[in-house]
């Protein structure tokens, strides 16, 4: 028996490179998601219910966080997803100085959150802010870029986009870069026009990384805490109130730990089947490209 | 055709232009405003340039507040952070690579998959477990939990450095007499170095700058700068030359590291985000 187990140790020898990883992994991660939806199914007291669920739906700030955290993926995402497709079409010209100007776009996305935070929280103070000062200048009127509720999100969400750009950036120059230039000579010997280029040919053929880098992207930005937090803490009247921010005043500051816990328990359900469909359409995304 | 070249070019500079001041100005804005005095920082209207130099905050910063500490528990942390996400994560990475077994793809998936797990999802569980450890407020505990989004980070951009060497090279340190220990050590090793290096100091930044778990999991002695700049930013309404300055304290060393590994950075990243 235990010279047959001795033997199956040598045999899966693969395994031993994963243990190490799997001790840390599943203490910090699978644990916590089944003891998350163990609080999340019973009470305070330990008894088992699903008052938790039936409170947690019925919570208008809960669906207030969820429309939140709505808006903010549509601006983000569509806002990186846009500026990243022309920044990367623009480098791609390979014109003089290229590479400096890549290095210089990548310098927000390799700066701390939190430095970045502090930065567009003083360009955006109403008083002495130096955005508010340049709109007032150019245009006559005056934006109260975070203290209105309707749109204090919106200036957020440029935060995010100035910041996560030229990930997406890099991400659609790789691919921009994995198009062969025979593809476009054949185009202009057809006197194709470039719209017909753009359309025709360069963005069918970088697609599948498009698909692949807007999950991403969608999932980094519903997974967004440090922004709003450091630069509204949720406010004003918690019109910026993410639902990971939703997640930790209730459960953490609030100390509801089984209430904040059905709530990370639904919002894990959903980044959960978007990063399925992730890992879903990257395999697909492999299988066309290689 | 050269003429509608030329304009094309023209064009895009000036869009390039555009985006550049974009990404600049903020700095620009970050560093002026640190180096002025509090009149020209306050001035109404505020002026975009000033004459005045001083480096009365950064001496505030330093002297009378506490982000020295600070600074000091992030660093403690972060290599305490990175030590043992390397340890944990350069294996698996190397197997990911190398190896072919049953359940490989799975396994590459659900490394993706912890890559994307928000940190909330794990945020109450570890409270109640790292308060009845009594390992609130430590280096050591904040370091562990660090290791939640740096570990599949380190796995997979390891990955993919390690799969850039031929497996030809390795068998052959093999036939000429190196056990498989000294292959990986003398072999591939000096050869993924650099890339590895890049996968550590990324590792560092993560934990330099994570912030949800940094603020949940300290108090006061292992509070790191992340969450010192947080607090300080939401403090006095007053001290924006001296926030300003902890921030250019904190970011800067990440930007110059970046500058000399970017295009091993480049590489790693892009690589692991996109070959699944």
């Amino acid at each position: 028996m235990f010279t047959r187990l001795l033997q199956a140790l040598k045999k899966e020898r693969v395994i031993y490179y994963f243990i190490p990883a799997a001790i840390v992994l599943s203490s910090l991660a699978v644990y916590p998601l089944l003891n998350n939806l163990w609080l999340s199914l019973h009470t305070k007291t330990g008894k088992p219910s699903i008052a938790n669920y039936s409170r947690l739906f019925k919570d208008k700030w809960f669906w207030n966080s969820i429309a939140v955290t709505g808006k903010w993926m549509l601006l983000s995402v569509t806002g990186e997803l846009l500026v990243g497709l022309i920044l990367s079409n623009l480098i791609n010209l390979r014109l003089k100085g290229t590479k400096l100007f890549r290095t210089i776009l990548m310098i927000p996305w390799m700066t701390p959150m939190i430095a970045v935070c502090t930065i567009w929280a003083w360009m955006y103070n109403g008083d002495f802010g130096i955005l508010n000062y340049g709109i007032n200048q150019l245009f006559g009127t005056n934006i109260l870029f975070l203290s209105k509720p309707q749109t204090a999100i919106v200036w957020l969400s440029v935060v995010y986009i100035w910041k996560r750009s030229s990930f997406n950036m890099l991400m659609y120059l790789s691919g921009l870069q994995g198009i062969s230039d025979d593809i476009y000579d054949a185009c202009k010997v057809d006197g194709a026009p470039w719209y017909t280029q753009l359309f025709k040919i360069t963005l069918p053929l970088i697609f599948p990384i498009i698909r692949s880098v807007l999950l991403i992207s969608i999932i980094t930005a519903i997974n967004q805490f440090t922004i709003p937090y450091s630069i509204t803490r949720g406010g004003p009247s918690r019109s910026t109130e993410l639902i990971q921010m939703y997640i930790y005043n209730t459960g953490i500051a609030g100390f509801q730990y089984n209430y904040g816990a059905t709530a990370s328990t639904v919002f894990i359900a959903i980044v959960l089947c978007l990063a399925v469909v992730y890992i879903f359409v990257t395999d697909k995304a492999e299988e066309d490209i290689y | 055709m050269k003429r509608v070249k030329w304009l094309r070019n023209v064009f895009a500079y000036a869009l390039l232009a555009v985006f550049l001041l974009a990404a600049l100005f903020p700095y620009y804005w970050m560093i002026t405003s640190a180096v002025r005095d509090q009149a020209d920082l306050f001035a109404i209207p505020p002026k975009l340039f000033s004459s005045s130099v001083s480096f009365d905050n950064f001496t505030y910063v330093l002297q009378k507040t506490r982000i020295p500490n600070y600074m000091l528990n992030s660093i403690i942390t972060a290599s305490l952070a990175t030590f043992m996400c390397m340890v944990v994560s350069l294996p698996a990475g190397y197997a990911l690579a190398r190896f072919s077994f049953k359940g490989r793809n799975l396994l590459s998936s659900s490394i993706i998959l912890f890559k994307l797990l928000p940190q909330s999802a794990a945020l109450i569980p570890l409270f109640i477990v790292i308060g009845k450890l009594r390992m609130m407020d430590t280096h050591f505990g904040l370091s562990y939990v660090h290791l939640f989004s740096m570990v599949p980070f380190a796995i997979w951009m390891s990955r993919g450095f390690f799969k850039t060497v031929p497996v030809a090279i390795e068998e052959a340190a093999l036939i000429d007499g190196c056990n498989k220990p000294q292959a990986i050590l003398r072999v591939v090793l000096p050869i993924t170095g650099p890339g590895l290096f890049s996968v550590g100091v990324y590792a560092f930044m993560l934990s330099w700058e994570e912030f949800i778990f940094s603020y949940t999991f300290t108090s006061s002695r292992a509070k790191p700068v992340s969450v010192g700049i947080a607090l300080f930013l939401g403090e006095d309404a007053n001290l924006w030359g001296a926030v300003m300055a902890s921030a250019i304290l904190m970011g800067f060393p990440v930007l110059l590291v970046f500058f000399l590994l970017q295009d091993h950075f480049i590489k790693g990243i892009v690589d692991g985000a996109i070959k699944g």
